[in-house]
């Protein structure tokens, strides 16, 4: 039985199967695969491997598990992310552990990062980005673990590609169904990394004696651009995908949080609205509170009621319909981001080398995606 | 007629969404006992439902008390437990597949035969309408001689048991193929009968297979013909059948219960929906399948899918296991089932 180094923790996830398919295939039984269920874990229980369930949220049973564990990966997503952690880094603490190698997001610069966040030393702006600052958040506990004297790796993807991401499957689907939005001219980096350099950068950091308490962003090289990345996927697939051009400052726009109106009148309205008293009305109190309102109202003069309706109802709105492509889309919503996060840093101080280049990637993700019944035979 | 006086054997997942919340809006049936090898858990499955049926974690305490049982525990347990019941001369339905292999499959269905009791098979599918309406137009003629079909069905995860027994390959008698897939092989055996197998591929390495292939071939008095099966838990797939004849391109949709669709191949401009129109609520296939179970209870009816019909989707499991190869993953370079693309 080989001493159990590595923890990794959220195995089950999309990052977390590459790994520990990597490490598995690669002839390592010196890691434990923790999950959270038996419902996403198909992918790794098909492997002659340990699965061990495991409750982020119970800090007891986090601290139980990781005993005897000198290197923790944490690939957990998932509800409560924060607390989590917490948990994790608590445990960690408690058994002196060595290394903790977490994996964050360049989603902690916002959904328009600002230039600076070129380097990773740039300070967390997630802005509106509620995944982004959740994970600026998980940075700051990781970086505060460092202090302690356990060494830490941030490693920061963007999208992350490959086979079976989520995100390039549902590219795929989109590349097929009509065409698709290019936000001016697709000319800004993708900063997609394929699942399995980021694997790569995992590895690295776990082997690496020097550079810890540091962020590294994890990604290809040389940049890419979107307009580049559909068009090489759609001929892999032999999809014609036709474009719809957008302008960047319209997506921009659609990004800015819609502030709900603010004020007394815009909450009295909300008080008085069926939908609200509706609610409100499945407790009895409620109701008969309602009831007695209702008849007061009645009670009054006829005019002073329909002034009243007037003032307080919410008027219609019809906007036109946009007949262009919805901009909601992910992958319309990461065409804004101007940045390329350069693995450079990681290459010149961890000694990262790319397990596939960028072709060769992109390659890898079109087979899977054939698999997945998405395009047609190459060649 | 008398509702059904039922034990439900096991409190996992599949009770609290299917069977048990099935067994109480029916009034043909009367719940009266919760078994579990772990009495809390059917207490609080029980407590969650306000259920007042008794709750235990002994099988025999209750077998005097009720009139037919269902098996909704690990599938490595299902003969076991249904030998109990059926010995006692008591119905059963179980869950599906119907046990992990062939033999104990046979040996439950001589031993129901013996007890002149019945099994039923939760392959609740077969209840569809469409699946039915299917049967019925291809035993027609009306669709004309079969040329092929192929199926898929993925998604990415999902079914997660209480007991994570799905990541055990002794406790469910294989991976994706039996947790997943024996509902149309026993749809495909129910159409089309017992087919040549072609070729079965997988990619596991030990545990449960989380995606397969297969290739059938068929010679009958529907046609001669050839069908492909695609199976996965890691990828979202079109989760289609389609089937191809002399007369159209047809397709069943999972999710689409109640109709077939139709493109006849001369007016490919022409789309048919054959079937309910959909504008009924929808139909709980559960509470049709225990229903179904109830009647033949009381009556002597066969049921729609007994234990000689979920022994035979057993028995092609195991054959198509037999015929096992790996499947390629070119896509996986670090892995020994990449292909040549990526050596």
């Amino acid at each position: 039985m080989p001493e159990q180094n590595i923890a990794v923790i959220g195995a089950s996830g999309f990052v977390g199967s590459a790994l520990c398919e990597r490490l598995f295939f690669a002839g390592r039984r010196d890691f434990t695969a923790f999950i959270h269920d038996a419902g996403n874990a198909a992918r790794l229980a098909r492997l002659p491997l340990p699965l061990r369930m495991l409750d982020l949220l119970d800090a007891a049973q986090v601290t139980d598990a990781l005993a005897g564990f000198p290197v923790i990966i944490n690939c957990s997503r998932g509800d409560d992310m924060v607390r989590a952690l917490r948990h994790l880094i608590a445990a960690a603490k408690r058994h002196r552990v060595q290394k903790f190698v977490h994996i964050s997001s360049t989603a902690i610069y916002g959904d328009d990062p600002a230039p600076g966040s070129a380097a990773e030393t740039y300070p967390a702006e997630p802005g509106a980005n509620e995944y982004g600052r959740i994970k600026a958040r998980q940075d700051e506990m990781v970086q505060a673990l460092e202090r302690t004297g356990v060494s830490t790796y941030i490693l920061c993807p963007s999208n992350i590609s490959g086979p079976y991401s989520p995100f390039v499957a549902a590219l795929a689907r989109r590349m097929t169904s009509g065409p698709m939005a290019l936000v001016d001219g697709g000319r800004y980096p993708c900063n997609l990394v394929h699942v399995d350099n980021l694997v790569q950068a995992i590895l690295t950091a776990v082997a690496s004696d020097r550079g810890s308490g540091c962020r590294y962003f994890v990604n290809e090289t040389p940049a890419v651009t979107w307009h580049e990345y559909f068009q090489d996927l759609a001929e892999l697939l032999s999809i014609d995908c036709t474009f719809i051009p957008v302008d960047r400052e319209k997506v921009l726009r659609r990004l800015s949080p819609v502030r709900a109106r603010q004020g007394l009148i815009a909450h009295c309205k909300i008080a008085v609205s069926g939908e609200f008293r509706r609610g409100l009305m499945i407790m009895p109190v409620m109701q008969r509170l309602n009831d007695g309102a209702a008849a007061l109202f009645e009670r009054l003069p006829s005019d002073v009621r329909q002034s009243l309706r007037r003032r307080l109802q919410v008027p219609i709105s019809i906007s036109k319909q946009d007949d262009g492509p919805s901009l909601e889309e992910h992958y319309v919503r990461a065409q804004v981001r101007r940045v390329y996060h350069s693995p450079e840093k990681l290459m010149v101080e961890l000694g990262f080398r790319h397990a596939l280049d960028y072709r060769r990637g992109l390659e890898t993700t079109a087979e899977w995606l054939r698999f997945a019944g998405l395009g047609r035979p190459h060649g | 007629m008398k509702p059904l006086r039922l034990a439900i054997v096991g409190a996992g997942e599949i009770t609290r969404s299917a069977h048990l919340p099935a067994a109480l809006r029916s009034p043909h049936i009367d719940l009266v006992a919760l078994v579990d090898s772990d009495r809390a858990r059917a207490r609080e499955l029980a407590h969650a439902f306000s259920c007042k049926a008794t709750v235990t974690d002994r099988l025999e305490e209750v077998l005097g008390s009720v009139e037919g049982v269902v098996i909704a525990t690990p599938n490595h347990t299902h003969a076991g437990i249904a030998e109990k019941v059926l010995t006692a001369g008591i119905p059963v339905l179980i869950e599906k597949p119907l046990t992990t292999d062939f033999a104990s499959a046979e040996r439950i269905c001589l031993l129901a035969e013996h007890y002149q009791t019945f099994i039923a098979t939760g392959y609740k599918t077969q209840h569809y309408r469409a699946v039915r309406l299917l049967k019925n137009l291809l035993e027609t003629g009306y669709l004309g001689k079969v040329r092929g079909f192929h199926y898929e069905f993925g998604s990415r995860g999902g079914w997660s048991p209480a007991s994570g027994y799905n990541l055990d390959r002794q406790q469910t008698g294989g991976g994706v193929l039996v947790v997943t897939g024996t509902h149309f092989l026993n749809r495909m055996l129910y159409w089309f009968g017992a087919p040549q197998i072609l070729s079965f591929q997988d990619d596991s390495y030990g545990g449960p297979e989380a995606n397969c292939k297969a290739a059938v071939r068929y010679q009958t008095d529907l046609g001669t013909f050839q069908g492909t099966i695609l199976l996965s838990k890691t990828t979202q797939l079109a989760n289609t059948f389609f089937l191809e004849t002399e007369g159209y391109h047809c397709k069943l949709a999972e999710a689409e219960t109640e109709v077939v669709t139709l493109r006849p191949h001369d007016r490919p401009d022409l789309l048919l929906k054959l079937g309910n129109s959909g504008e009924n609520p929808p139909v709980d296939y559960f509470e049709v399948q225990l229903e179904e179970f109830a009647r033949c209870a009381r009556t002597g009816e066969r049921p729609l899918v007994d234990g000689w019909e979920g022994a035979r989707c057993v028995k092609l499991v195991e054959d198509l296991y037999a015929n096992r190869s790996q499947l390629p993953e070119p896509w996986a370079w670090y892995s020994p089932s990449r292909s040549t693309v990526c050596a």
